[in-house]
């Protein structure tokens, strides 16, 4: 269980994110939504501990970032880092003392060339699967279906699945709502900063209606103003 | 091509600033530290002018880096990028071309010239394309990426070690150790991402135990084989060398947390000013490896133990 009180971030004087307030109970799928700039990264790296932030998040572990995996929009990867050894930079951070990844290799990285040189979906796979492999009990997985092939966003999708029977946290965001229509227990809205809405899933279709809509406006807006 | 060169001052410039240095005072010592290094090569070792140009080298092929290629073909058309490459190599290589023709070593500064050439011709086989190996696979990260970044360094401490055996020259042999650990210094210059401190499950006197225990294993590995060789070779001298051997790795430790001291950036130029000057008289390394903890931990507390 994670609670997010009065949250708020500002990067100078620009507010990025205005008093969230929100619940995520264990074991349960939230998806998090909303346009570019609406705050959705930044609400996951204050919730990881990557952002300083005022208000208060708390949960039911002593500490909540060692129980947390985190996968970025972008992973990071350094130079001269084989795959291999990006995994066993994150098994290791976290006393992980395991040094067979091949056979848990489900997306047939090659993890003996240098990580950086890889894809942009092959580093999200990387990073998602030492994401996994850390065994964390919270997991946030920031666009992890972007960039990715059809195949391999079938596998997260029943990577998911499989998360969520061992009674695991997860918050996803994606810009593809059918992923998130398959996966979530709940999907929030976010809005300039905002909870805009929260939608259970007997209404994630007027949901997807609504959004279809307001991408429609923005983009005759946007020809208008051509 | 103008404006490359200017926006490539203005980096520096940038840069610089950034570590709290005016431009100028900052190239005003840039080059007080180049002339330094190079006066203290030519009093230590007979082979200073070889060292010049292996170092050169070096530079110009950090220059040819894949990346940086593929990103200047991207910008310009061929002529011109030959032309930039040619222009920022001769600027790079200048330096030491002077060094070596004031120090009278003509024949080494004219074999510069040709590395200019080549490395602006030809795009170097990218050794960031085929993985090296590194005896440090098991202990990330830092000696995977400096080994991989730096084995040529490696190499010519090895080889000099060797030189130093054939000619019997204790002051070549020490100095083919020092380098071992200025090499592994350099290790530790840049942070890494906030991503990879914030992995760590442990505390920050965890995280720097597990930071200096991975620190002195590598350390072990590359300067295990010099330190036996100098004892073996140069017996009367065992307290110099044991005493340079251990004051290395005090060395090591203080630079790995002097790493952290200014996280998520750099080291400030008051820090580096403080690490400079423990190296140049040692006592002061007690005072360097106490300051250092205490503005990591202020600096790590974020990341690793302060949060929810």
């Amino acid at each position: 269980m994670i609670t997010i009180n009065n949250l708020n971030k500002s990067f100078g004087s620009k507010k990025v994110l205005h008093y969230i307030n929100i619940h995520f109970e264990t074991g349960k799928v939230y998806g998090i939504v909303g346009q570019n700039g609406a705050g959705k990264t930044t609400l996951f790296r204050c919730i990881a501990g990557l952002e300083g932030h005022q208000g208060e998040i708390t949960s039911e572990y002593p500490h909540l970032k060692n129980e947390l995996g985190f996968l970025e929009t972008n992973p990071t990867m350094m130079s001269l880092i084989t795959g291999w050894e990006y995994l066993k930079i994150l098994c290791s951070a976290k006393s992980i003392d395991t040094e067979n990844f091949e056979e848990q290799n489900i997306f047939d990285l090659p993890l003996n060339q240098y990580a950086n040189t890889y894809s942009t979906g092959m580093k999200k796979k990387l990073a998602l699967m030492g994401v996994l492999l850390r065994k964390n009990k919270v997991l946030i997985l920031d666009e992890p279906f972007n960039g990715v092939d059809i195949q391999s966003n079938m596998i997260i999708l029943d990577i998911i699945q499989e998360l969520k029977k061992l009674n695991k946290t997860i918050l996803i965001s994606s810009h593809i709502f059918s992923t998130l229509r398959d996966s979530c227990d709940e999907i929030i809205l976010l809005k300039n900063g905002r909870v805009e809405k929260r939608v259970l899933p007997q209404h994630f279709d007027s949901l997807e209606g609504e959004m279809k809509e307001m991408i429609k406006k923005n983009t005759a807006k946007s020809l208008t103003l051509e | 091509m103008k404006f490359y060169f200017q926006l490539q001052q203005t980096r520096i410039a940038r840069g610089l600033r950034s570590i709290g240095l005016h431009p100028l005072l900052g190239i005003v010592l840039g080059v007080i530290g180049i002339i330094g290094i190079s006066q203290l090569m030519y009093f230590k070792t007979e082979y200073a002018n070889w060292l010049h140009v292996l170092f050169s080298i070096y530079i110009l092929n950090q220059f040819n880096a894949k990346k940086r290629i593929l990103f200047l073909q991207n910008l310009y058309d061929h002529k011109i990028f030959r032309r930039i490459r040619l222009i920022e190599n001769g600027i790079v290589a200048f330096p030491i071309i002077i060094l070596l023709m004031t120090m009278g070593d003509y024949y080494f500064a004219l074999a510069i010239i040709p590395f200019i050439i080549l490395f602006a011709m030809v795009s170097t086989p990218s050794i960031n394309s085929k993985t090296l190996p590194t005896p440090f696979r098991s202990n990330p990260f830092e000696w995977i990426v400096g080994f991989r970044r730096y084995f040529l360094l490696i190499g010519i401490s090895y080889f000099l070690l060797f030189k130093a055996v054939q000619v019997h020259n204790f002051g070549l042999g020490l100095f083919s150790l020092l380098l071992l650990y200025v090499t592994a210094l350099l290790f530790y210059q840049s942070p890494e991402k906030p991503y990879f401190v914030w992995l760590y499950t442990s505390d920050i006197r965890g995280f720097f135990k597990q930071k200096i225990k991975t620190a002195l294993i590598g350390m072990v590995i590359i300067s295990l084989v010099s330190f036996l060789t100098l004892l073996s070779y140069f017996t009367d001298q065992y307290l110099v060398i044991t005493g340079s051997y251990f004051l290395g790795i005090l060395f090591l430790v203080t630079m790995i947390l002097a790493k952290y001291s200014n996280y998520p950036h750099e080291m400030n130029l008051p820090q580096g000013i403080l690490f400079a000057m423990s190296i140049g008289f040692p006592p002061l390394i007690l005072f360097a490896l106490w300051t250092f903890y205490k503005q990591s931990k202020n600096r790590l507390k974020s990341y690793l133990d302060d949060y929810h």
